[in-house]
């Protein structure tokens, strides 16, 4: 692979030197690099582009947090104790900052966030920011080990039900992953936790702290994650066993093995990633708050509806910030992932 | 394509000392929603290729020419299946097991649009160099050695460039002398061509077929040449197998069934093919072909047929005209 990129660097420098504008020669030499693995200017300029856009994607989401809550609440009033005089109320909001014109708060506002200032959390008293990243860890262990349930059980379970659509197996699988996908979390979660806490007491009820505790709720998210990832991996295995390329790895004498692990699965990959990565962003950003609340982790999600529930602003921009940060990373570690299986695809 | 061109018409037929494949009596039926009969979409189809020979097989879209050739290669796809007859390889018959042996060993397939049946995703040098890792245990080096070496066969040029671009890069002309290496990779006794051309233009079709007649020769490869085109079997095929619903109506030596056509059917099918230098309009056979009616009684094409009578209610046998060797299935001949 080396000899060819090099070849091909030696084809541009024939083609190339009379000429400013990339010539054909030079758009497909890059192709080349690209396709061969290897990462090329184009590659670090595109995902560079998709960073800043992410950025400019957070700083929208929190402009629009600080237009709403700015418009529609009245925090000093909600801190203060009920009955309290409009002239306390003015005066926290003149401490706050809030009878300050909109566009200096405005500009308050970026200004802390681009220092990671978010204020400090009304009910806790810590700095808000402070208060959502403690809440990470369970978080990201919960649902990490939910994908990675979901990657090891779900994927080949629909793998295999792609094998022969309309056998047993195929309806099995199909019935499994369409029950976890619709059953109700707070549900599945009481059931693992009768059968395998009460009844076999395995695994503690709830509670978090070490990886034993991680297993029950872990599951229960897995279920819906993974239910809907067999799914799309079973779809996405079934378009493409029934294209021509994959015929033909036939007529070349392929083990059916060989043929579903060099040739179907990259080109399979695609839908399955693309859901995988957005599930997980949802899972991270709330979507597994009954599962938090069900077996008593604090998690991020259930951070998100307390400090609604505690009007707790200084918190909820964190949340809200850290959240899209999150689903930014993901959605760029997705795409890069994505280039590199498929290496036509331009930015989207 | 045309006598001109060649100085020749249709090669002549090789002497039939060893017999390859021979196909008796095939039939492939499609699955039917329960209740309805099964649809049969080819029946009574035999064949016979001998080392070294082109056999082409001709038939207007839809005769059943792909079922066949995906039924001699084990490929048929869900809801396809073998349902009669018999698959002989170099005369012992052949069980879909065995057949899954010689695929890629000495059975390879050129198939109808090779842009598609290339992995988009994978490099051309590793598609072609896995069915000699897999099959000859080669290594690493070798095979890629080997897969230079048939990528120059194919005549492409720069193949050290071509090897490790992706399908995506390469024009139709180029995917489809790729795909010719990769069947020529398992060093195959048997080459099943479907409509090699039929997805590129005119100026490159003549290339693939001028390179397809020299692999032919040159390595002494027997081909089934599945196409639509007459003018391509009569320009490299020895012997011609003529399709019609689903059955073979016609065949013999190549310049035979050109020249003593017996078949009202072939005789069409002559008269509506272009010829490049006679330009008075082609003549086409009026009607549409009927399809999946295989349990008609009654022959085929009489429907379409100038020559109809009431023999034609009950279906003709393929029998001899005027030539051991030539075979019609027409009450009308000779
Ligand atoms: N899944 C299927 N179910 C029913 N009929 C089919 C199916 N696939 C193909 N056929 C029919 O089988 C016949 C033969 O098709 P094919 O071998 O592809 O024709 P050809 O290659 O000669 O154009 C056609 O009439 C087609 O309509
Ligand atoms: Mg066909």
């Amino acid at each position: 692979m080396f000899v060819s990129t090099r070849n091909e660097t030696i084809l541009n420098a024939e083609s190339g030197p009379t000429q400013s504008a990339p010539t054909p020669g030079a758009r497909r030499s890059a192709a080349a690099a690209r396709a061969s693995g290897w990462v090329d200017l184009s590659t670090v300029r595109w995902a560079l582009g998709r960073i800043v856009f992410g950025f400019a994607a957070v700083i929208i989401v929190m402009s629009a947090v600080f237009f709403v809550t700015r418009s529609t609440s009245d925090p000093a009033r909600k801190m203060l104790p009920l009955g309290s005089s409009q002239e306390q109320i003015d005066a926290l909001n003149a401490r706050l900052g809030l009878d300050d014109p909109l566009w200096m708060q405005y500009e308050h506002f970026l200004s802390d966030m681009f220092h990671l200032d978010f204020g400090r959390s009304i009910w806790e008293g810590r700095p808000a920011l402070e208060v959502v990243v403690d809440r990470l860890p369970v978080t990201f262990t919960l649902v990490g080990l939910a994908l990675l349930i979901s990657i090891v059980v779900f994927v080949p379970l629909g793998v295999i039900a792609s094998l022969r659509p309309g056998s047993l197996t195929d309806r099995l699988v199909t019935a499994l992953s369409l029950a976890g996908l619709s059953a109700p979390q707070f549900w599945l979660g009481a059931m693992l936790v009768l059968v395998f806490a009460v009844e076999l007491d395995w695994f503690p009820t709830s509670g978090s702290g070490s990886m034993i505790y991680a297993v029950l709720p872990a599951v229960t998210l897995a279920f819906t994650m993974g239910g809907r990832l067999a799914q799309v991996t079973r779809t996405s295995f079934l378009d493409q066993a029934g294209s021509p390329y994959v015929t033909m790895a036939r007529a070349k004498g392929l083990s059916t093995f060989y043929i579903l692990r060099r040739h179907v699965l990259r080109n399979a990959l695609l839908p399955i990633l693309t859901i995988a990565s957005w599930d997980t962003a949802r899972a991270i950003t709330g979507h597994a708050v009954v599962v938090e609340v069900v077996f008593a982790w604090p998690g991020f999600g259930r951070l998100v509806i307390e400090s609604v529930q505690r009007q707790d602003f200084p918190v909820i921009q964190a949340c809200v910030f850290i959240g899209a940060v999150l689903i930014v990373v993901i959605n760029v570690v997705t795409d890069v992932l994505n280039r590199i299986i498929e290496p036509r695809m331009e930015s989207r | 394509m045309d006598e001109t061109q060649s100085g020749e018409f249709a090669p002549t037929s090789v002497p039939r000392t060893e017999v390859l494949l021979q196909v008796d009596h095939l039939e492939v039926s499609f699955e039917q929603p329960a209740g309805r009969p099964a649809v049969r979409g080819v029946k009574d189809v035999s064949f016979s290729i001998a080392a070294g020979e082109t056999l082409g097989l001709v038939g207007e879209s839809g005769c059943g020419k792909t079922m066949s050739a995906l039924a001699v290669m084990g490929l048929l796809p869900a809801g396809a299946a073998v349902t009669g007859g018999a698959i002989m390889w170099r005369g012992t018959a052949v069980d879909a097991r065995q057949i899954r042996r010689l695929r890629g060993r000495s059975i390879a397939m050129i198939p109808q649009d090779a842009m598609t049946a290339l992995n988009p995703l994978l490099s051309v040098q590793r598609q072609l160099t896995e069915v000699m890792k897999i099959h000859h245990g080669m290594g690493r080096a070798a095979a890629r050695a080997r897969a230079i070496e048939l990528l120059e066969l194919v005549r492409i040029d720069e193949p050290r460039r071509v090897a490790v671009q992706h399908p995506w890069q390469l024009s139709g002309g180029m995917a489809q002398r790729v795909v010719i290496a990769m069947a020529l990779a398992a060093e195959p006794d048997l080459l099943v061509a479907d409509e090699p051309t039929t997805a590129l233009d005119v100026t490159v079709q003549s290339e693939i077929l001028a390179l397809l007649q020299m692999l032919q020769a040159d390595l002494g490869l027997s081909l089934i040449m599945i196409t639509h085109d007459l003018g391509v079997v009569a320009h490299l095929a020895h012997r011609t197998a003529v399709m019609y619903a689903g059955r073979i109506v016609e065949t013999g030596p190549t310049k035979r069934l050109f020249h003593e056509p017996a078949h009202p059917y072939t005789r069409g099918l002559i008269a509506s093919t272009p010829h490049p230098f006679r330009v008075e309009a082609t003549k086409g056979i009026p009607g549409q072909a009927p399809l999946a009616l295989l349990d008609d009684p009654a022959c085929s094409f009489r429907s379409r047929c100038e020559k109809r009578t009431e023999v034609c209610e009950t279906r003709p046998e393929l029998k001899s005209y005027r030539h051991i060797d030539h075979e019609a299935a027409c009450h009308h001949a000779g």
